[in-house]
């Protein structure tokens, strides 16, 4: 015979395309009609970890679309596989429930809305083995001349066709991870506040069950709150993502200007009570600073995090604190600041030295305790959560209660603290519900603890991500 | 090249193609079905490369159907010669 057979590699693809379409026909002639997912990469290898992952996703997505459009028709069969010719998925479509032109207009129109519909190849093969075609051709992925001319022409070289399609592939996956990303993470940060909220009884702080030493809000008054600021924390994390540059020193301006609007929106929800205002500042650098790390290093990890919480806010009590002159316009921070000096630095100090309660006295806590954050539920809420609490208020120095009640009840407060938390290690609720009532009565309220316990709770369901 | 059964090869994959041979009479000459989606652009040029391959392999008598799915022709090339040697009993494949 004459050499017109092509290369092994051309040899075995041929060969792995016409095992397919022949599995296909097999398939249809059992009533099913068969839609195939592909991709148009042209080059070898056909396939990669790449287009191994986007191929998972489109056909996460695909699934999902055939369910909306042919409800209940779909039953989820399919076969997915890799061969020489590539990634591909086989969906079959019992031929009862729909009109194969019906099911080709469907997948065209996956095609045509997708932003990487030029790449993905969406066949239909009826019952009797029939290709069903529309007509239409799609448009070359690097011009909008139909793809097949550019093919048989060669008008853009293969590599350059190639790479532009599998860096497109690598751009959209990273998209989708950070989306992701940022969605279970904004989930936490609200569950975070709300888990703090929700923990009863707690010395001074509004709970589920009781106000504490509050008159002005309650419990629904945070859910409110914490309602109203649940958007803004997918913002933060798009601003971790769309970041130019590596100099944090210039992005605080923009986190604060969404803070300020979560205040805003806070006030509206509330009827103008300050529920989390604290919170806002140390929740909004922390998804910030989580989404940052995720983006940089593809994985979480605390002490990146907290290096990143703490370049966002370096020089910042110099700058707003040192410079304040004594004024009836003080905030409670300034002003509790001018007294106290940096043990009145608050959230503020707490951020620009790196979340030091967090990271050195809450989180060695959990860990020390083998505490399972993941494992709460409402029975063990409070065995596991009191005591966090608790070695929190043990050595912050809460400028909530620094500026209301003075250095004095701070301190008696974080010794009464410490001996609570011996108490109930060793088992006893007496000195926890003494506290309780202290603070309640005398109207102590550690709101600066409570936002360390929802900062050390968020930190916490960000270590259990996988980071997919 | 003796061919003595029908045979196919190839698939309606995209860029792919089915060819399917079918041994003819002496003397009936060849008969080529050709469909293709560039057919306006590349039919001929696709016609050509069928009339070349079956020359090289000096077969005169024979229906060829082709159905483009936009190969290209190492794979046109490649597709006639499996149907063709299926065909002939040289080598193990699909019949219809």
């Amino acid at each position: 015979m004459h050499n017109i057979q092509p290369n092994p590699i051309i040899q075995s693809l041929l060969k792995a395309r016409e095992e397919r379409w022949l599995n296909k026909l097999a398939l249809a002639k059992h009533g099913w009609h068969v839609v195939s997912l592909q991709l148009n990469l042209p080059g070898y290898p056909k396939n990669n970890e790449t287009t191994d992952l986007f191929v998972k996703l489109i056909d996460k997505q695909f699934v999902r679309f055939l369910k909306a459009n042919i409800l209940g028709k779909y039953k989820e069969e399919k076969k997915s596989f890799i061969d020489k010719a590539g990634d591909c998925v086989f969906y079959l479509i019992p031929a009862k429930g729909i009109e194969s032109q019906e099911l080709k207009e469907l997948t065209e129109r996956f095609e045509e809305r997708h932003r990487l519909g030029r790449i993905i190849d969406l066949d239909v093969l009826d019952t009797k083995g029939k290709l069903i075609s529309s007509g239409k051709s799609k448009k070359c992925f690097i011009c909008d001349e139909p793809a097949h001319f550019c093919r048989k022409e060669t008008r853009h070289p293969l590599e350059e066709v190639r790479k532009a399609m599998l860096e497109a592939i690598s751009a959209y996956l990273e998209k989708e991870r950070m989306q992701n990303c940022i969605k279970r993470f904004s989930s936490w940060a609200v569950k975070a506040l709300l888990y703090e909220v929700t923990l009863s009884p707690k010395p001074g702080l509004v709970c589920r069950s009781s106000t504490g030493a509050h008159s002005d809000m309650d419990f629904l008054s945070f859910i409110n709150s914490i309602s109203a600021l649940t958007p803004y924390f997918q913002e933060l994390g798009w601003m971790a993502v769309d970041m130019q540059g590596n100099d944090m020193s210039q992005i605080l301006p923009l986190i604060r200007e969404v803070g300020l609007k979560m205040e805003e929106a806070m006030f509206e929800a509330t009827e103008k009570v300050n529920t989390h205002k604290g919170a806002i500042f140390l929740m909004a650098l922390s998804m910030f600073s989580a989404i940052r790390v995720i983006y940089k290093k593809r994985k979480f990890k605390a002490g990146i995090f907290a290096g990143t919480v703490q370049q966002l806010t370096k020089g910042m009590i110099q700058r707003e604190l040192c410079s304040v002159e004594e004024g009836s316009r003080m905030t409670h921070g300034e002003s509790c600041f001018l007294q106290f000096g940096l043990k009145g630095s608050g959230a503020r100090g707490e951020a620009e030295q790196g979340l030091p309660t967090v990271m050195h006295h809450a989180m060695p806590f959990i860990k020390e305790a083998e505490i399972s954050i993941e494992a709460i539920n409402d029975k063990n809420m409070f065995a596991i959560l009191a005591p966090v609490l608790l070695k929190i208020m043990s050595v912050n120095n809460d400028t909530n209660v620094l500026f209301r009640h003075g250095e004095e009840v701070l301190e008696e407060l974080k010794k009464k603290s410490v001996s609570a938390l011996l108490e109930m290690q060793r088992g006893d609720q007496m000195k926890y519900n003494e506290l309780v009532e202290w603070c309640n009565s005398s109207k102590i309220s550690p709101g600066g603890s409570a936002d360390l316990l929802s900062v050390t709770l968020f930190l916490n369901f960000c270590q259990t991500d996988k980071g997919l | 090249m003796e061919l003595k059964i029908k045979a196919q090869a190839g698939s309606f994959e995209s860029s792919d193609v089915l060819i399917m041979v079918e041994p003819q009479p002496t003397g009936v000459g060849r008969k080529i079905e050709l469909e293709s989606i560039v057919m306006q652009q590349f039919g001929d040029d696709l016609l050509n490369q069928i009339h070349r391959d079956l020359d090289a392999l000096g077969i005169d008598d024979i229906r060829v159907i082709i159905n483009d799915k936009g190969a290209l022709p190492p794979t046109i090339s490649a597709r006639l010669e499996t149907a063709l040697k299926r065909s002939a009993g040289l080598q193990a494949g699909t019949l219809t």
